[in-house]
């Protein structure tokens, strides 16, 4: 359990949540007006969920203790998360360069749609630790 | 329903679509994962198994729902869950 919690706190809430954090505070200081996608529809979130799985699956690797059926588990399940980012993230980009009136829009779904893909990540990585307790 | 961003690409939007669908899919079978590890702690295979045939399912559903055969829109904004 406190392997589940330290990975909350350092991979999750200071990763993932201190920058969105401090953008909060920038935008409530200067401008006053906070708009998540302005932050986050470039796929940010895309590279935080491939990262985030990337180091989990790097971590469990290396693991001595964690068993080969809880290895090709996670690495599969994490690969595929690592995959879904950089199709999303790829398609996504192209599309705004090939569109870029529709740039504001396609921020908001962009946003959106890496949020999910950060979640999956976050809650399956999270998975795998409380297996792996390592 | 609501109007969503789509690219104006038929096939990128297919692509996009599927690919919004897989993730969101990803989402929820993680979120159910989680809840089934907690509540049973099941072998390690059923949680990995959920979440990649969720996000499957959502691929499909997003490819299919999304991109109605016939259906055509305004290019940028596409009828979208």
């Amino acid at each position: 359990m406190e392997n589940v919690l330290r990975y909350f706190f350092f991979d999750v809430l200071l990763s993932a949540g201190l920058p969105v954090a401090a953008a909060y505070i920038a935008n409530w200081a200067v401008v006053n007006r906070f708009r998540i996608h302005d932050y986050l529809g470039d796929g940010q979130l895309c590279f935080y969920a491939t990262t985030l799985s990337v180091v989990t699956t790097s971590g469990l690797f290396a693991s001595k203790t964690a068993s080969v059926t809880v290895k090709i588990s996670a690495g599969g399940t994490m690969l595929w998360v690592v995959i879904l980012a950089n199709v999303v993230w790829a398609l996504a980009i192209t599309a705004r360069i090939r569109d870029p009136a529709t740039s504001e829009l396609s921020k908001r779904r962009i946003t959106r749609v890496s949020a999910a893909l950060a979640g999956a990540a976050i809650l399956a990585g999270g998975i795998f630790k409380w297996f792996w307790g390592g | 329903m609501r109007s969503e961003w789509a690219p104006s690409d038929p096939k990128l939007s297919s692509a996009l679509n599927a690919a919004a669908g897989a993730s969101y899919g990803a989402l929820i079978g993680a979120g159910l994962a989680a809840a089934i590890t907690i509540a049973l702690a099941p072998p390690v295979f059923v949680p990995a198994l959920l979440t990649i045939l969720s996000s499957g399912a959502g691929a499909l559903i997003g490819y299919t729902f999304h991109n109605p055969a016939g259906h055509t829109s305004t290019p940028g904004i596409r009828s979208s869950l």
